[in-house]
């Protein structure tokens, strides 16, 4: 999805108020399963409030990557961009963001 | 310490009369739609009426009129429940009298006599393989689950609506927490647990680990069979949000809520003791008023109270709530757990972060100032330190907050954890400590009456503790930056490139955090038009800037002077 030179934006389809509530149980536990690999203070519990913050972040502004380290630093937690993409690529294919590609300058 | 609002509400505001309120709604189980929890409204009510609020009204949903004809819901009542095994022996495993957490629910209800059914251990019970090759139709599974709720929803599924067993017994304890909370020292804690579908196909019902362990021991031995009764209707659901009105004078569109939730399990004394409080709050907030010791508040305040998550929804979805009208939603979940017997703490669970708002710097501010409990051996009136917990953890969605975060509400959460006894049938009223319950009523009612009554001068305090919050933080990240170095330095492996990555990592946070801090300030523009105010605020931002760019050099020094030092 992304070169090198490429930045990924999140963009919320208008008219749509993104859930409350928590991701599918199976994409919460990949979600843990592959950020416990880059810090192991990662649990289940996390993955909710998580997800809601790679949300609420997006304001069609903010890259992917931005919002990654954004709510790392809110939660001490490292987080990868493609952790936060594992969530947006679902939020994407049920039809409620969409992805937009932006060269970096 | 404490200003003369915080010193009148300590006065004022009695933990023992939240309490009392907890107390009495405990007797109830309070589903969504229940006879508990329309009782518990009912109670709330009167009390608000008499407390002399300027109105006090419901939203009732589903309702056309209302705009929520789309909450359509089961509702579930429950009158008796029991489970006991009839062979090879007879003896009663636990009941909703004994234990009113045992009956998950939304079960269905069985014949008057009961049915009697073969028992089946399918082990953890949460994947297929621990269904697949076993007779189950007519039978009752006993699965131990995987400590999670989700566990619980995936072996009912399984073994009700998939391979078709007439109901499910567990002994899956959720929210488990080494040391304090597991099946091995809770061995007769019994959790509340909730049927997952509204299919109407069948029950299910908790029981302890001891209950659990005995019956598979039994079941290695022969065949067990169990009796099982139960007395619940599943109906078409009928319910309200509770609202009380105190009217601003000056900007009553702007508006500072309390939220808390009528729900939960019986005797459920956690979200119970969020009600409490919240009848107390509004009652001590009236009282000060009435007795001249504070003026009308100049913005609204309201009073919410339903079913956590759907009441509130069907507030938001009967008024034209604007958000930005919305300064601040303190929303209760169990704020009054005694601290040593449920080896908890207050928390306030922050306001997400990802929404500006001076709120979080406020309610962390008032924590410190009012969290005062004991005096030091050279003193006789300054009370300096702190007996009761108070704890601030980031933005955790537990309650009604995520959905008001959703709609960018800053909506600090307060509620006590961890908790041993969490929705299991020995939370009760007694686990609750009066002087918890106040201690969250002082914080949050502090800081509602600030917002509420806040002027230029006010709004000018808010803003001196947002900036001054927010260049603490950036000495505590300097501070941590310096520690992980020396730590580096001090490793069997260092290097120019690990010192390099530590300064990067917190310089970030220290730009990540000025963010924060410069969108907290300027959400104070939101509560008064005024220009020489906004030109301080102004300033402020400066200033957070330059001490920013100064943290930022002093982290990069240190790094620098590291690198050039020996020990690289």
């Amino acid at each position: 999805l992304k070169s090198n030179s490429q930045k990924i934006i999140p963009k919320i389809i208008e008219g749509i108020i993104l859930p409350v509530s928590r991701p599918d149980f199976n994409l919460r536990w990949e979600m843990c399963r592959n950020m416990k690999e880059v810090d192991a203070d990662v649990n289940f519990y996390s993955i909710r409030p998580l997800s809601h913050e790679f949300m609420n972040f997006i304001d069609g502004k903010r890259s992917v990557e931005e919002i990654a380290s954004a709510v790392g630093y809110e939660y001490n937690i490292k987080i990868d961009e493609k952790h936060v993409l594992l969530l947006f690529k679902d939020l994407e294919k049920r039809g409620l963001i969409k992805l937009h590609r932006r060269e970096i300058d | 310490m404490m200003n003369n609002l915080q010193k009148n509400i300590r006065f004022e505001l009695d933990g023992h009369k939240a309490w009392q309120h907890a107390n009495y709604i405990t007797q109830w189980m309070r589903t969504p739609g229940s006879t508990g929890i329309k009782r518990t409204n009912q109670y709330a009510r009167e009390a608000l009426e008499k407390y002399g609020l300027d109105n006090v009204y419901e939203v009732k949903y589903p309702s056309r009129e209302n705009g929520t004809q789309d909450l359509v819901f089961t509702g579930w009542d429950v009158n008796d429940a029991s489970i006991e095994i009839v062979e090879p022996e007879v003896k009663a495993l636990t009941s909703y009298a004994e234990a009113p957490t045992c009956i998950q629910h939304w079960s269905i209800p069985t014949p008057p006599e009961g049915i009697i059914a073969e028992l089946v251990d399918v082990g953890i019970g949460t994947s297929n393989s621990d269904y697949e090759g076993k007779k189950l139709e007519g039978k009752i599974v006993l699965a131990a689950g995987d400590g999670h709720a989700e566990g619980n929803s995936q072996a009912y599924l399984l073994a009700v609506e998939k391979y078709g067993a007439l109901g499910l017994v567990t002994d899956n304890l959720i929210y488990q927490q080494p040391p304090f909370r597991v099946r091995e020292n809770h061995p007769d804690s019994i959790a509340l647990l909730r049927v997952p579908s509204r299919e109407e196909k069948g029950w299910a019902f908790t029981i302890s680990h001891t209950q659990g362990t005995y019956l598979r021991n039994l079941l290695k031995k022969g065949p067990v069979k169990l009796k099982v009764k139960i007395d619940a209707q599943n109906f078409s659901g009928e319910d309200s949000e509770l609202v009380g009105v105190i009217k601003g004078t000056e900007y009553p569109e702007q508006e500072i809520w309390f939220v808390a939730h009528s729900s939960g399990t019986k005797p459920g004394a956690n979200c119970a003791g969020g009600v409490g409080l919240w009848i107390e709050n509004a009652r001590t907030i009236m009282s000060l008023i009435n007795q001249g010791k504070i003026p009308r508040p100049k913005r609204t305040i309201k009073f919410l109270l339903g079913a956590e998550g759907m009441g509130l929804n069907a507030y938001l979805k009967s008024q034209n709530v604007e958000s930005k009208n919305v300064i601040a939603a303190f929303v209760y979940c169990s704020v009054g757990n005694d601290q040593a017997l449920n080896n908890s703490s207050l928390i306030l669970y922050k306001s997400a972060e990802s929404i500006p708002s001076f709120i979080n710097d406020l309610c962390i501010n008032t924590i410190e100032q009012v969290s005062m409990d004991a005096l030091p051996p050279f003193k006789d009136e300054t009370r300096d330190i702190q007996l009761i917990r108070f704890n601030v953890l980031p933005y955790t969605p537990w309650s009604d907050n995520s959905r008001l975060m959703r709609i960018l509400i800053p909506s600090p959460l307060f509620m006590s954890w961890p908790s041993q006894y969490f929705h299991t049938q020995f939370l009760t009223a007694d686990k609750l400590d009066p002087a918890v319950l106040k201690r969250c009523g002082e914080v949050t009612t502090s800081v509602a009456l600030l917002i509420a009554g806040a002027g230029v001068m006010e709004s000018r305090y808010i803003a001196q503790i947002v900036e001054a919050k927010g260049k603490a933080r950036f000495n505590e990240v300097s501070i941590r930056a310096y520690n992980e170095m020396m730590d580096n330095i001090s490793g069997e492996v260092t290097s120019e490139d690990s010192l390099r990555s530590i300064s990067e990592l917190r310089q970030g946070e220290i730009d990540y955090l000025a963010e924060r801090s410069i969108e907290a300030l300027e959400s104070i523009r939101g509560l008064i038009d005024d220009n020489q105010l906004y030109r301080e605020l102004d300033e402020l931002i400066e200033k957070m800037q330059k001490v920013k760019v100064d943290t930022q050099f002093r982290i990069e020094r240190f790094r620098s002077l590291l690198s050039r030092s020996d020990n690289i």
